[in-house]
């Protein structure tokens, strides 16, 4: 894929819908062995909730896997990109310590993948119901009749 | 439903059905003539705004390539909708009249070096009365006796902090939003999700009004996946016709008495330009070299505060907070011109999206789980006008309809730098007089909303596109209808003023018609 090619492509993902919810269906076996396990542990680092269930790391991995599996181009950018994290040291992905993890990720940052990989990352963990829930946003208010009568104006801590 | 022929030279063709077009078509039908409206988008039943904001942005946004340099951002240099109802169907609906010293910005500011700044061809006085009826028709809270919005928590941060700043004009603004049932659209529920398109129709949009009146007159048929791609002339300085391409890609021409252009400036300008010919070389209408050129988007940043307690900014209308007292022009400030400040909302994704873009790791983590206590807001302010600031067609890039891409480049004037370092500076201390333990500003983040220049009005042909009417100097059945307009841009946000505008144009060119004088 041409770079501009891809930043097309990362714009139509840009802010949007396909992130989260559209494709948990394509190749749900996502990624054989350590790359799999090197692409979850770098979805986690990327947005590390520790209040979040890492069900939804694991179901944003998995429709990341999907996507990856289903373009040549994404699956030859991965392979590169995760080359240069495995050859970090001897140590495998989950035994390295947080700032190893973060250096590491600091070394591939500008890439093309790292990009698409954290457009689609962020777009599945900050549309998914369970960050919702975290972070206290409560969503579409419709089916209630809005906030108009539900806090719009609940606010308590106000000086006088 | 009416329908015109393809060789019926008798309509006026209204390209967009947006602020612009939406406007113009109700009009011209209204009073009796004849128009196609041509709109590259589908149309949205309301069963299909739905309150999620990624779906909508896949259903309502223009994502054919464009590209951006300077500090535009290059993969989505603008943000607009692609859709009937244009971005009115996402917008935030603020609708403010420009002040008295907005229409001189020339006089007023002097000759500022590296703009091209102008005064505009008409004034406050000339515009009043059509402010009064936009405003009615689009039921602008705090005019015609209408009531303001409600305030929202984010409001109410946002005035306390600015009460304690000293600032006194601060209200919940002027809003093309209903608090009550009026002319046939409910009232906002506060859902939040304006920028999705408003599920109960209370928020103004020509898709809900304009577009529907204009059925029903019986001279208006709506053409919808109709690209206009070509804008033919004949040797009499007349455009004759509209090449559009359908949605199967076919392609056809629409004869025409007079032709409209209102396509949200990136478009009007990429029309003008690929309708270069041997007369126009440059582009249609460009004989003045300034098509293209001037472009303004606003001096735009946010402000984000990361407060003692929650406040829950998704609650209500994104835009529902104004301060004023900022608006005016004092050089003691150090810059020309003046800015307001708005309250804004963000969803957990576009706050992650726009706090920091690109950010990530434990850090960013952390500020984003604060987002309960966080409150937020705009600056929008007036750009001046430079030459290189330009709306240009790729050399060889072509999009899905084989058109040259356009090209945004935009940089922020040294005027702009310093408006934009105060704004930010008071902006914060807004949210630090409540004891705000966080702020971050977002700076060069956004796409740009607001578009304006291209096609500037003026009494000069060498200097300008349009006269004060929208007509373009070069071709007398050609208006502009939309914000590449603007000689200057002001500090409000434009849509009320393109609409302004829309409304005197479409009773001129009725005028003209109906006088046999076109
Ligand atoms: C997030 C956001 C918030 C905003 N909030 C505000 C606000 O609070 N206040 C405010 O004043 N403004 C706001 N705006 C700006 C406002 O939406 C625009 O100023 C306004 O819609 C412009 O009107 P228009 O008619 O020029 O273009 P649009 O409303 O964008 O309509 C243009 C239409 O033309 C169609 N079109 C384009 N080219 C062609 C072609 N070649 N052939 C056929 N059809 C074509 C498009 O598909 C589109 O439907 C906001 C914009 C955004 C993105
Ligand atoms: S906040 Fe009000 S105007 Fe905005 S979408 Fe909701 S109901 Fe409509």
């Amino acid at each position: 894929m041409k770079r501009r090619d891809f930043l097309q492509l990362t714009v139509s993902l840009a802010f949007a819908s396909l992130g989260g919810r559209a494709a948990a269906d394509g190749g749900a076996a996502g990624i054989p062995g350590d790359n799999g396990e090197l692409l979850s542990g770098v979805v986690y680092q990327l947005f590390p909730h520790e209040r979040l269930d890492k069900d939804v790391y694991e179901q944003v991995t998995e429709q990341l896997s999907g996507k990856i599996g289903q373009s040549a181009e994404l699956t030859a950018m991965m392979d590169d990109a995760l080359d240069v994290l495995a050859g970090n040291g001897n140590e495998r992905w989950p035994e390295l310590t947080q700032q190893q993890k973060t250096a590491s990720l600091e070394k591939i940052q500008q890439t093309p993948f790292f990009r698409f990989v954290l457009n689609e990352t962020l777009g599945g963990i900050y549309q998914h119901p369970r960050t919702w829930e975290l972070l206290g946003f409560e969503g579409s208010s419709l089916e209630f009749g809005g906030y108009i009568n539900r806090g719009l104006d609940d606010i308590d801590w106000l000086p006088e | 439903m009416t329908q015109f022929s393809l060789n019926d030279g008798s309509v006026v063709v209204v390209i967009g059905s947006g602020a612009g077009g939406g406007t113009v078509a109700d009009v011209l039908s209204n009073n009796g003539v004849g128009v196609v409206c041509l709109e590259a988008g589908g149309r949205l039943d309301p069963a299909d705004i739905v309150t999620n904001e990624a779906e909508m942005f896949g259903k309502l946004t223009w994502l054919d390539e464009r590209q951006g340099s300077g500090i535009a951002p290059p993969p989505f240099p603008v943000w607009n909708c692609k859709t009937v109802g244009g971005t009115t169907v996402h917008w935030t609906a603020t609708s403010v009249r420009l002040s008295e010293h907005e229409f001189h910005a020339r006089s007023y500011y002097g000759d500022m070096a590296g703009t091209t700044l102008a005064d505009w061809p008409l004034k406050l006085a000339d515009l009043e009365p059509w402010y009064s009826v936009a405003e009615d028709r689009l039921g602008v809270t705090g005019t015609h006796g209408i009531e303001r919005l409600p305030a929202s928590n984010n409001f109410l941060v946002f005035e306390a902090g600015a009460k304690r700043c000293g600032y006194k004009e601060i209200n919940t603004g002027n809003l093309a939003i209903n608090p009550a049932p009026r002319d046939g659209r409910g009232s906002c529920l506060q859902l939040g999700f304006c920028t999705s398109g408003c599920a109960v129709g209370a928020k103004w949009s020509t898709l809900h009004t304009d577009i529907p009146s204009a059925e029903q007159s019986g001279h208006f048929e709506l053409r919808t996946e109709a690209m206009a791609v070509k804008l033919n002339h004949d040797n009499n300085g007349r455009v004759t016709g509209v090449d559009y391409l359908d949605s199967d890609g076919k392609l056809h021409t629409q004869a025409t008495r007079a032709v409209c252009v209102a396509g949200n400036t990136v478009e009007t300008t990429r029309l003008l330009l690929n309708s270069r010919s041997g007369q126009f070389p440059d582009g249609l209408a460009n004989r003045s070299g300034q098509v293209g050129r001037n472009y303004m988007r606003h001096v735009m940043a946010g402000v984000v505060g990361v407060m003692p307690g929650q406040v829950n900014l998704y609650r209500g209308a994104h835009q529902a907070g104004i301060i004023y007292d900022e608006r005016h022009h004092d050089e003691a400030r150090g810059f020309s011109g003046g800015f307001l400040f708005e309250t804004v909302n963000f969803t957990p994704e576009s706050m992650a999206r726009f706090l920091r873009p690109g950010g990530w790791g434990k850090e960013y983590a952390k500020l984003l789980e604060q987002y309960e206590r966080m409150a937020a807001m705009l600056i929008v302010g007036e750009d001046p006008p430079m030459a290189g600031n330009s709306i240009s067609l790729h050399p060889t890039r072509k999009d899905r309809y084989g058109l040259p891409v356009p090209v945004i480049h935009y940089e922020h004037h040294n005027n702009s730098k310093k408006m934009l370092r105060y704004g930010l500076d008071r902006g914060r201390r807004i949210y630090e007089a409540l004891g705000a333990e966080q702020v971050v500003e977002m700076v060069d983040v956004f796409p740009a909303t607001h578009n304006m220049g291209t096609a500037r009005m003026g009494n000069d042909p060498a200097t300008s596109v349009c006269n004060q009417w929208g007509q373009t100097h070069d071709l007398d059945n050609l208006f502009i209808s939309d914000g590449s307009l603007f000689p200057t841009s002001g500090c409000a946000n434009p849509t009320l003023t393109i609409i302004a505008l829309a409304l005197r144009q479409a009773e001129y060119l009725t005028e003209l018609i109906q006088s046999n004088s076109l």
